[in-house]
């Protein structure tokens, strides 16, 4: 058996963006050299580099497109201060609003203000008017001849207040139209998030289903780890039984009154000599071996892991702040509510972190036979999942998982264990001999690769051997 | 009388290891079957990790583009926003 195809196998060490984007989605050289140095950059603004506020060249030629009006300086103020990596979440937070729905606000309230002028101008001539027009009519009661100068003045009111009301019609158009711009402004603009908040959805989801991915293949290096130390354990214990054997054919042979000097010469025990010398020479090599690369291939994986999580990350943050500049209130404090553990919770996960069961390899199955308990120091595969599922149905944790094809719920006892599934998983034979220490660190990690919440189910497990193993005679 | 029962005896010895050997193989056998195994099932894992992180690397190729799309979609709305605001 040899391990030199893994020595050889290329490395999955990360290269620059641009080498790896495919070929067809790089038409032009010249793009992936900057995607490249955006990766850089995001690079940097991760490991916490980013902090002096580079302005790039694409920046500038924007910056400098910036005309002398007050008002447009305002606007882009805030990109001098922008970091390469957030100059889209800087943009959108200009775009945002701020200053330009600002100065929209302040037209609208300075037109506001005109039209309540305009509107204490009417009532005054209102009131006037209806001054002259009582007058009037009392020296025409009074029989008086009508006065001319009154007759004018009345008229006079009349068509002033026209024209103020004109006025102040046009005025109110005018903060129409201001108020449907800040509404198509903000259409617009959520308009745009929008359509990012879901383009970055439909890309960080399937990261999100890489990453359950590579945690599933960790957790199979896992269970992987645990089934090689079980194998190794019992091949060395298989030669230790030959060694034995091999020293009771010596002890027989002497007892023959074979010299010592013949005995080690006796073909069979020469043979049997070698052959465990070999045996335990490769089971030593394999187990070093596949120690080193099954711990090199975890550690890869986790490589892996934090790589892809910390570059998914600012994408995460993307979203976050397409979301924000909606003015959509994510739920921070609820989140942050439901994530807190509350004391209670701590407490009992702390009671299961302590929970007293002694080391597994000091402890033997418990078996009843005829009425009396006996120890058995390993047990069939088929057979321990019987017991465990019998168990599991004592402790049931029952999950509701939706059946589409019943188009209802089901009821799913979450530790009960599928021996098809298991067998499939850990490619043991059903009668596959395992010790309480070697089928408990299997049985953690085959559940755990199910995706089965740790803190659940290691007190699940803890009981179950609390219940069916017993300390070495 | 003596030297029969030592030859018989021998013989059973013999026999004995001769199972032993079989036995110790057999052993050796398995030991390179379950080296094999464990060869195949990393090399299974190792596939789908290259796999998985291929997919990554498509994706953050194709969430740079998306980035870029998205900076000149606002710088648009932002310039249109100036010149309305010029206009005023």
């Amino acid at each position: 058996m040899s391990f030199e195809k893994f020595e050889k196998k290329p490395s999955t060490k990360p290269t620059p963006v641009q080498k790896e984007a495919p070929e067809a989605l790089t038409p032009d050289k010249t793009k992936s050299a900057k995607e490249g140095k955006n990766v850089e950059e995001e690079i940097k603004v991760k490991s916490g580099e980013n902090t002096a506020p580079a302005l790039s060249p694409e920046d500038k030629s924007f910056i400098g497109e910036t005309p002398e009006k007050p008002e447009k300086r305002v606007i882009y103020k805030g990109l001098y201060k922008i970091p390469g990596i957030n100059r889209v979440i800087g943009k959108l937070e200009i775009a945002h609003n701020k200053s330009c729905i600002k100065k929209h606000q302040e037209k609208i309230n300075r037109l506001k203000a005109e039209i309540s002028e305009l509107n204490s101008k009417i009532s005054d001539l209102n009131r006037s008017g209806k001054e002259v027009e009582s007058i009037i009519e009392k020296l025409r009661e009074g029989n008086v001849p009508n006065d001319e100068s009154l007759q004018l003045k009345a008229q006079e009111i009349k068509d002033r207040k026209k024209k103020l009301l004109k006025r102040r019609d046009k005025l109110e158009l005018k903060v129409k139209a201001r108020e449907d711009k800040i509404k198509s402004h903000a259409r617009e603009r959520n308009r745009i998030a929008d359509e990012f908040i879901k383009r970055y959805e439909e890309k960080l989801k399937p990261i999100e289903t890489e990453l359950e991915n590579l945690r599933f293949l960790r957790d199979r290096i896992d269970l992987l780890i645990a089934l090689a130390e079980s194998e190794h354990k019992k091949m060395l214990a298989a030669i230790d039984n030959i060694e034995r054997k091999k020293s009771q054919i010596e002890e027989a042979l002497r007892k023959t009154g074979m010299p010592d000097r013949k005995i080690k010469r006796f073909d069979a025990v020469k043979k049997l000599k070698n052959i465990i010398s070999k045996s335990r020479k490769k089971i030593t090599e394999q187990i070093r071996k596949e120690k080193e690369y099954l711990l090199g291939r975890k550690k890869r994986i986790e490589e892996e892991i934090a790589k892809a999580d910390l570059r998914a990350k600012p994408h995460r943050d993307k979203r976050k702040e397409f979301v924000r500049a909606k003015s959509i209130r994510v739920g921070a404090e609820t989140k942050q509510k439901k994530e807190a553990v509350s004391p209670r919770k701590m407490k009992k996960s702390r009671r299961i972190k302590t929970s007293r069961v002694e080391e597994m390899n000091a402890r033997t199955f418990k078996l009843w036979s005829k009425g009396k308990e006996i120890s058995g120091k390993q047990l069939q595969v088929s057979r321990l999942l019987d017991i465990w599922n019998a168990f599991a149905k004592k402790r049931r944790i029952d999950q509701d998982i939706w059946n589409p094809f019943v188009g209802k719920k089901r009821r799913v006892n979450q530790f009960a264990i599928d021996r098809k599934d298991f067998l499939e998983t850990t490619h043991l034979s059903e009668n596959y001999e395992l010790d309480p220490e070697d089928f408990k660190k299997i049985l953690e990690r085959y559940l755990k690769l199910k995706g089965l919440p740790a803190e659940k189910f290691s007190e699940a497990i803890n009981a179950f051997f609390w219940e069916n193993t017993r300390v070495k005679k | 009388m003596k030297k029969n029962t030592s030859s018989l005896l021998n013989k059973s010895i013999k026999a004995e290891a001769q199972v032993l050997l079989k036995r110790a193989d057999k052993l050796i056998k398995e030991i390179d079957k379950i080296a094999k195994d464990f060869t195949i099932q990393l090399n299974k894992i190792d596939a789908d990790v290259k796999k998985s992180t291929a997919t990554l690397k498509k994706i953050y190729f194709d969430l740079n583009q998306i980035e870029k799309e998205a900076e000149s979609k606002i710088d648009k709305l932002i310039s249109e926003q100036t010149k309305a605001l010029d206009k005023d």
